[in-house]
């Protein structure tokens, strides 16, 4: 084509040739061969968010359809000879669409569900920071609520994320992408706080050091040793059958002890006991010693910075307020208390409700032969539930490569989730997909291969084999 | 063909096939049923890999000038006298630093149970293993190399104990019997076997008949696998292709594969260098026995596994360097060149022995498949479409480094070749891109049906789609010009450095994303070595090429 203007012509001339194709191109290829490498060095979802769904990806690939368009633009009008190109090219404008589309309205995220268990949230990767207030300590209030970008946008002592409440505000002053996480008790101001106590049980032949800390005041908490069991808080001796001893804070120094034995329904010893103090349980030699009492305490994640991510690593904030901080960990729970008010802040990621149960009704994982290798792994399921209006419950087998479909909805199995010590599935993990883009892209697909074929058998004029 | 060709090949064929049918005396052993890891393979196989898993060679030599020992006699020797092995340097230890750590003499490379195992300093490093497995972070190559060193002590030990070689199959679940759990009923058969085993090696020791002792050998191995079948014939049934896998291993169908491509690259070369104009029925009858034994090599794996053979790196090499000596069959059949034959049968030659001679990165045992590709039709396709396309590029990259070397060797004289080496690359690459695109495009129709998305970025799909721009763009350049016949010979080889990221690098190197079950280790060092010099000979050819034109 030619133009009047001597300018647009240029312009055209430089648009149809290869002095823009091949480097959008190269450009392409060197971007994603990065986005691989972030990938290695981090995870999947850094290499989404920091190359491909990033703004140069975007302008990449909107040149690459301007390219292709203005070249066939260029063509016209068409002859036979044009067609194989002209396939491919909108072959592959019409794949790159309908991955806009996917991208845009499609739902890619990931249900766990429990065996003998249900639920209808899929965990999508968005992240939502949400507080609620509350000032007589039962009805919570939503106050704040919005979707939150920290790995692209992340928070700093300079620049924080700043949640104004009324005359208060809550800052988010860090964020650990890759954080590995403990659990650390330290003292609190507050006085809702529960207590906390590090006591060590031992006899000739056990030695064991372990830590209880109490929700809030007064909630008492526990640690199993099996036939024995701590309790921190008051005595509250429900049935027999168990040693139990209770600790229950008296004051700053002090807490009082009753020993229970599991036969015997009234208290077999008790007494007063401080830091550093031993006491004989009188079962089977057992001695309990008392190695720290802290009378109002808080349970806080204590953070390690990880340069890339473990199985082991999840996302955390660190929030301010009013000059103390605490850490809230990805999809965990963080109280803080006021003077007179208390707040309950979420970072999650964002959930989205089927508008389904799925329910497990039971998982099975197959093995090779005489081995731990997995063969396949199948989730018995019951999706929807009879609600007497037309909805109705269907059962069906869910496996590797047996997706489901439901409701516009497909649900395929991911994997599933193990208990540590007996290796028996506990839970299993469905990838649930929406994917409004799929026919556009097989659309463009098989023009695409029909182009392509067509190419390599076309004769052409000018030879540029030999 | 001619039918003197012909004849010569079914001759050939023959030869190889009655090689590995032939049966020695004491041989029945090898054919004994084992489970292990999931599948029943002939105790010769298991005794193989156990050997290669300890010793990093599939036969053991004591010493530099001895005769290999087979790999299923040490291994019956490690379970029924393991005493004698503990002062004999068995174990392949190679990394520097596990060596530093265990105060080792350096530049051995094998040492005995008793240096390595003995030491508090070796329970140090297990437990700096188990710490590392515990943050559950990546391995890096000093915890593969300890990784490895704590399997050849597990492995050891189990079979030491007899608990590791699994004979008969147990009635109420899947996994069977190994040696040390036998029924009652069943043990003495197993210690006829053990005596046997005895007095054989003994009379191998001194020389002395070996004949009946071989016999009264094999009489107690069948005599064993009897009332193992007795004992439960229904699961015993599942052993039945352990006679063909033994086959299969001896006749090592691969190694003679590429020495007939050697003796065809030979005749070729012979060929150019004489300027001859016949031999040309020669080279094709030793490439078409090569591919013959090629394709029943194949044929043998697709009937052990009952799958087809595309699922780890060293049947993808297999099938990929198949896939090149037939495209350049195809296309010598067509251009009658003769230099394209030459082309193939050197790719085939030299992917097969690197398939041969490296089994640690390049893994040629029969493994079951992950959950996650088994019985999809999509899997299959997909990843032979791909990897035949790379079979394509390897041929274009052949051609080009031949291209080059006659760019080298003169490009006024050599005009009329690197004109056919150039036609031949151009249209490998374009047969490559034939079958690359639409390959990419079933792989996202599998991920669609197995993950539930078309298209994820996954490292594996991101680079084969690299790997199709890359050739796309030569193949835009030519088409416009911008590649003359130097720029193109030198593109089949530049542009392979990404077929070899795709191929091995996302496995090898960066190791992430959801073709996990892929993944290994090894050979990074001679990777890069191979593609650095290849481009080096690249600039070498441009350099040389271009003086000679401002010469002439």
């Amino acid at each position: 084509m030619r133009f009047e203007n001597k300018w647009f012509n240029k312009f055209w001339k430089f648009s149809t040739s290869f002095q823009l194709g091949i480097p959008i191109l190269v450009s392409i290829a060197i971007l994603i061969a990065y986005g691989t490498i972030v990938e290695s060095r981090y995870d999947a979802y850094a290499a989404k968010r920091i190359v491909y769904e990033s703004w140069m990806m975007l302008v990449a690939m909107v040149l690459l359809i301007y390219n292709l368009t203005i070249v066939m633009v260029d063509r016209m009008p068409w002859q036979l000879k044009h067609y194989p190109f002209i396939f491919v090219h909108i072959g592959i404008i019409v794949i790159i669409l309908g991955g806009f589309v996917t991208q845009k309205f499609g739902v890619d995220g990931s249900m766990s569900v429990p065996i003998a268990g249900k639920n209808n949230f899929v965990a999508m990767p968005q992240t939502d920071l949400v507080v609620y207030a509350t000032f007589d300590g039962d009805r919570y209030s939503k106050m704040f609520e919005q979707e939150v970008d920290f790995f692209k946008k992340k928070p700093s002592l300079e620049r924080p994320f700043r949640v104004s409440l009324n005359n208060n505000t809550i800052e988010v002053i860090d964020y650990v992408p890759y954080a590995r996480l403990a659990k650390k008790v330290k003292p609190s101001l507050s006085s809702q706080a529960g207590s906390s106590v590090r006591f060590q049980l031992m006899n000739s032949n056990v030695k064991q050091v372990e830590t209880i800390t109490q929700v809030r005041k007064n909630k008492t908490n526990q640690f199993n040793f099996g036939p024995a069991q701590v309790f921190l808080g008051e005595v509250d001796r429900k049935t027999l059958g168990k040693n139990e001893i209770y600790l229950t804070p008296k004051n700053d120094e002090s807490l009082t002890y009753s020993i229970f034995r599991k036969d015997q329904a009234k208290v077999f010893k008790t007494g007063t006991l401080k830091i550093g103090d031993v006491v004989d349980t009188g079962w089977m030699g057992m001695e309990l010693r008392l190695l720290d009492y802290i009378p109002r305490a808080t349970e806080e994640w204590d953070v390690t910075r990880s340069e890339r991510p473990t199985p082991l690593t999840t996302a955390a904030i660190q929030i301010r307020r009013a000059g103390d901080l605490h850490w809230l960990v990805l999809n965990d729970i963080l109280k803080i208390f006021g003077t007179s008010e208390a707040y309950l802040i979420t970072y999650q990621n964002r959930r989205l409700d089927l508008g389904f149960p799925i329910a497990l009704k039971g998982f099975k994982v197959s093995r090779y032969e005489g081995s731990m290798k997995a063969m396949a792994y199948e989730s018995e399921v019951t999706v929807g539930v009879d609600d007497g209006v037309g909805g109705q419950a269907k059962s069906a087998v869910i496996s590797m490569n047996e997706p489901l479909k439901h409701a516009g909805y497909t649900i395929y199995q991911a994997s599933f989730q193990e208990d540590e010590v007996t290796k028996e599935p506990t839970a299993s993990v469905f990838s649930i997909n929406y994917d409004p883009g799929r026919w556009i892209k097989y659309f463009g697909s098989l023009i695409m291969s029909i182009g392509i074929v067509w190419l390599f058998y076309q004769k052409r004029k000018r030879r540029t084999a030999v | 063909m001619n039918l003197r060709v012909k004849s010569i090949l079914i001759f050939f064929c023959f030869l190889v096939l009655s090689f590995g049918a032939n049966a020695k005396s004491g041989d029945q052993i090898r054919y004994l049923p084992v489970q292990d890891s999931g599948r029943i393979k002939p105790f010769d196989t298991f005794a193989k890999e156990t050997l290669e898993i300890i010793y990093g060679k599939k036969s053991y030599k004591p010493d530099q000038n001895a005769k290999p020992i087979e790999a299923h006699w040490v291994v019956l020797t490690w379970m029924l006298a393991p005493e004698s092995w503990v002062n004999r340097p068995l174990f392949e230890v190679t990394y520097f630093e596990v060596l530093e750590k265990l105060d080792l003499e350096k530049g051995k490379k094998y040492y005995t149970g008793e240096e390595l195992f003995k030491t508090e300093k070796f329970g140090n490093l297990m437990q700096e293993l188990a710490n590392k497995k515990e943050s559950k972070e990546k391995l890096t190559p000093y915890f593969q190399a300890l990784q490895r060193l704590e399997n050849q002590f597990y492995v050891f030990r189990e079979i030491a104990s007899g608990r590791l070689l699994a004979v008969l199959p147990r009635p109420d679940a899947t996994q069977w019997f190994s040696v040390s759990e036998l029924p009652i009923e069943i043990q003495p058969y197993f210690l006829e076997i053990s005596k046997n085993v005895a007095t054989f090696l003994g009379a191998t020791a001194e020389g002395k008949n070996i004949e009946e002792a071989g016999q009264s050998l094999d009489q107690a191995v069948i005599k064993f696998q009897d009332a193992a079948r007795r004992f439960n014939p229904e699961k015993y049934e599942a052993a039945r292709k352990t006679k063909t896998e033994v086959i299969y291993n001896k006749i090592h169908p691969f190694r003679w594969a590429y020495v007939f491509y050697l003796l065809a690259v030979l005749t070729l070369l012979y060929i150019w260098i004489r300027k001859m104009s016949g031999g040309m029925g020669l080279a094709w009858t030793f490439v078409s026995i090569g591919f013959l034994i090629h394709t029943l090599g194949f044929g043998f794996r697709v009937y052990l596994a009952e799958r087809p053979p595309v699922s780890n790196m060293y049947e993808t090499v297999i099938w990929a360097s198949w896939g090149a000596i037939l495209f350049s069959m195809i296309l010598e059949k067509v251009y009658k060149f003769r230099i394209l034959l030459l082309g193939g049968s050197l790719v085939g030659l030299v992917s097969l022995i690197v398939a041969d001679v490296a089994p640690a990165v390049l893994d040629p045992s029969i493994q079951p498949l992950e959950a996650v590709l088994r019985s999809n039709y999509w899997l299959i396709v997909h990843v032979m479409t791909i990897t035949i396309s790379y079979a394509a590029f390897m041929l274009a990259f052949g051609l080009g480094d031949l291209g080059m070397v006659y760019y080298v060797m003169g490009r006024e004289k050599h005009d009329d070749t690197i004109q056919k080496l150039t036609t031949g690359v151009y249209r490998s690459i374009q047969i490559g891109v034939a079958f690359l695109a639409p390959g990419i495009i079933l792989g996202g129709i599998w991920a669609d049906y197995s993950w539930g998305r078309f298209w994820g970025w996954d490292p594996k799909e991101t680079w084969a789609l690299i790997v199709l721009l890359g050739y796309i763009i030569v193949l835009h350049a030519r088409l416009v010009g911008w590649l003359k016949n130097f720029g193109m010979l030198a593109s089949g080889i530049i542009t392979f450095s990404l077929v070899i990221m795709a191929w091995y690098g996302v496995n090898f190197v960066l190791g992430a994303g959801l073709h996990s079950y892929g993944f290994g280790a090894g050979g990074v060092e001679y990777v890069s070595i191979f593609v650095l010099l290849h481009m080096m000979f690249v600039i070498y050819a441009y350099l040389s090429q271009k003086s000679q034109k401002t010469n002439s």
